[in-house]
């Protein structure tokens, strides 16, 4: 039976934990054995809300890996990003409110329903909200 | 001295199971009682000239059972026609009802009911009493139309809604708790959640706390 | 999720009733129509109307063109944003909205003096409002005088109509056979007027008695871990009972579900920074002090987005004799360190969102 490949994000930074103005840098790709044909795939770096409230976001990176005719986009290959983080807002584990910073994949395969993954990471050093104060 | 001592988890979605993104409408499937079913709820509308309420408080899921039953009414034959009544919105947009009960078998699915006045629900359901048509509505408390299903969750409907919920996501949260919660939420499962969340977060910054005194 | 085309289909909020894709195609159908209307609206106009021959129509007939060229517009356009929504993820929708919010119109010059600090609130209304003592002078929180501008307004329209039937039922008692049933159900009308008079003047007199409250401090924005000068001058009757500020962080979520708007909010800071118990304030006078506010230096930054936000402030409370407690808020700005932000201005990319190329 023929399996979906595994799409892998990985951020260079084991820690996963990085500065205002820091540099940011991974690689993903797709494990499988056969090729995988892709029409796209897109890259953001972005910051969203979760908690009591909707949720909010922004995106503050964003690329596009295009399969082109006289350049094929193998995902079986490490694709590598790197962007500049930005000062703000910094990754808040508040009560009611978090801030979150991640990085989202999407794949979009010439076959079959789009692939996504994230890797969630920290910005800034702000510690969690205590209880209630 | 104790020190203060922090989370360190990188904060996302994922830290809280009872978070907005997962507990928002759609995001959990309606839950019947264990002998209850949409097939069973439709038979009740049907026992009933297919004249029937859905009732129960805020945040209890009538909406959510509305969209569960609508596929057994289109299979049942029936043109289903809905409106969602805002606040203070006591009368239905002009032509709606007219247009809606024109279809062939209509079935007019009201989401608010008790906003309308006393007049203009009078008024509906002469209309579809003289179109042959069916009505079902959601309203907070019961109506002048057959309850066919009571909203709201009993301890064991929070306990598997909390059950699915935490299966992705971990949480201190104990059967206790969402009983403790039930008794204070009542059937506003809506404010058990909020209130669920609340305490996983206490909890789960009680608990770095207690590890540093350790 | 159902798959079948459903006629007179309400969408509750974010939740899809009917097939997507058919959905769309309606939508799209709809927009082609709406060209399709006004291309032969526009035909006709110019054909037979404008360019018949004759006279030359004067401005007034040219301006009709106006009417089939709309929904040619709204059609093209709409059909637009409906291939955009459909073709291109959400990230890569938001990284066009903000790339458009980065460029500048030519004729308007940018704001140099803005940090570019993204979901953090601009400090305008407090860095353009000098203080006297200090530097800037904290604008409050306007509850207070819009409860009194509430209370005024529902006061006048309340008694105004209760009035006016009061007036009809003294008219009848006197011209003829009164009405017993209007004169008794005119009585808790006129109750509840009275009351909302009471509300006002007791609002009134609460703001009037406890005199004004003014808040200044040396500097703006704040920073996490530093310390800043700040200035109270309190206004009121003689004698307070207490009179205290606190540095209060408030976290504030919207969450909307179908007609239910539930905001909820969770002090996650709160910090004495002032306390005096049992003083006078002279009469025609103030009471004055200054004080120091320190910002923990873990301290969350000011954030702001459509449905979330972290808000720091100073919180005024007190009580004076014979008047019940009142409590006054001042809206204060903490912004990330200034070493944070001279690493990410010293980052090689400014911040902006960027389109790689592979």
């Amino acid at each position: 039976m023929k399996q979906d490949p595994q799409v892998m994000l990985k951020l260079d930074s084991a820690a996963a934990e990085y500065g205002a103005g820091d540099r940011l840098s991974g690689h993903f790709l797709a494990e499988s054995a056969a090729p995988w044909p892709v029409a796209s795939a897109e890259l953001s770096l972005l910051w969203y809300t979760a908690g009591q409230g909707e949720e909010d976001f922004a995106v503050h990176y964003f690329q596009r890996f295009v399969d082109e005719p006289g350049r094929p986009l193998d995902l079986r290959l490490p694709q590598r990003f790197a962007a500049a983080l930005p000062p703000s807002p910094l990754s808040y584990d508040g009560q009611i409110v978090k801030v979150c910073w991640c990085v989202r994949l999407r794949v979009f395969p010439q076959q079959g329903p789009e692939v996504v993954e994230e890797a969630a990471f920290r910005l800034g050093q702000v510690p969690a909200a205590p209880g209630d104060a | 001295m104790m020190t203060s001592c922090f989370r360190t988890t990188t904060p996302s979605r994922y830290t809280n199971p009872f978070a907005t993104c997962w507990t928002r409408p759609g995001a959990i499937p309606f839950q019947f009682a264990a002998d209850d079913s949409a097939a069973h709820c439709l038979a009740r509308l049907a026992a009933s000239n297919w004249r029937g309420a859905i009732v129960g408080p805020h945040g209890s899921g009538k909406s959510t059972l509305l969209e569960a039953l609508r596929p057994g009414l289109v299979d049942a034959g029936w043109n289903v026609a809905v409106i969602a009544l805002r606040d203070g919105q006591r009368r239905l947009p002009a032509g709606w009802l007219r247009s809606s009960l024109a279809a062939d078998r209509p079935l007019i699915v009201l989401d608010g009911y008790e906003q309308l006045s006393r007049a203009s629900r009078l008024a509906l359901r002469w209309r579809c009493h003289r179109a042959a048509a069916g009505l079902l509505v959601t309203a907070h408390s019961p109506v002048d139309l057959q309850t066919i299903y009571c909203s709201g969750s009993s301890l064991q409907l929070s306990c598997a809604i909390v059950s699915r919920l935490t299966a992705r996501i971990a949480s201190p949260i104990s059967a206790a708790d969402v009983a403790a919660s039930h008794a204070r939420c009542g059937s506003n499962l809506r404010e058990l959640l909020f209130e669920l969340y609340a305490r996983h977060e206490a909890m789960a910054r009680g608990a770095v706390v207690e590890s540093v005194r350790l | 999720m159902a798959q079948r085309l459903r006629l007179f289909v309400k969408k509750r909020g974010q939740r899809r009733t009917g097939s997507r894709r058919l959905g769309t195609l309606a939508i799209a159908a709809i927009d082609l129509l709406l060209v399709a209307l006004g291309a032969a609206g526009l035909y006709w106009l110019l054909a037979r109307v404008l360019l018949a021959g004759g006279e030359p129509p004067g401005w007034i007939a040219w301006s009709a063109l106006v009417i089939p060229i709309a929904p040619i517009g709204y059609g093209l356009a709409d059909l637009a944003v409906l291939i955009w929504r459909n073709l291109a993820s959400s990230e890569r929708r938001a990284a066009v909205v903000q790339m458009a919010s980065d460029w500048e119109l030519p004729g308007i010059s940018p704001q140099p003096d803005r940090p570019a600090l993204p979901a953090v609130p601009p400090i305008d209304e407090v860095v353009d409002s000098p203080g006297v003592r200090l530097l800037y002078r904290l604008p409050s929180d306007a509850a207070s005088g819009q409860m009194s501008l509430a209370l005024a307004a529902v006061a006048v329209i309340w008694n105004s109509l209760v009035v006016g039937f009061a007036i009809e039922v003294v008219r009848q008692h006197m011209v003829g056979p009164p009405n017993w049933l209007l004169t008794w159900l005119l009585v808790p009308f006129v109750i509840a007027g009275a009351w909302t008079i009471y509300a006002l003047v007791r609002q009134i007199l609460l703001t009037s008695g406890t005199g004004a409250t003014l808040l200044e401090i040396a500097e703006h924005p704040l920073y996490p871990g530093q310390r800043y000068e700040a200035f109270l001058s309190q206004t009121g009757r003689l004698h307070v009972r207490w009179l205290q500020v606190q540095l209060v962080c408030e976290e504030r979520a919207t969450y909307q579900q179908g007609t239910d708007t539930r905001v909820a909010m969770a002090v996650v800071h709160r910090q004495t920074v002032m306390n005096e118990r049992k003083f006078e304030i002279p009469p025609g006078g103030a009471f004055e002090t200054h004080f120091t506010v320190n910002v923990p230096p873990t301290a969350m930054h000011s954030f702001t987005a459509a449905h979330n936000a972290v808000s720091w402030m100073l919180v005024v409370r007190g009580r004076m004799a014979r008047w019940p407690e009142f409590e006054r808020r001042f809206p204060l700005y903490v912004y990330p360190t200034p070493a944070v932000r001279e690493a990410a201005a010293g980052g090689t990319e400014r911040h902006r969102v960027e389109q790689g190329r592979r």
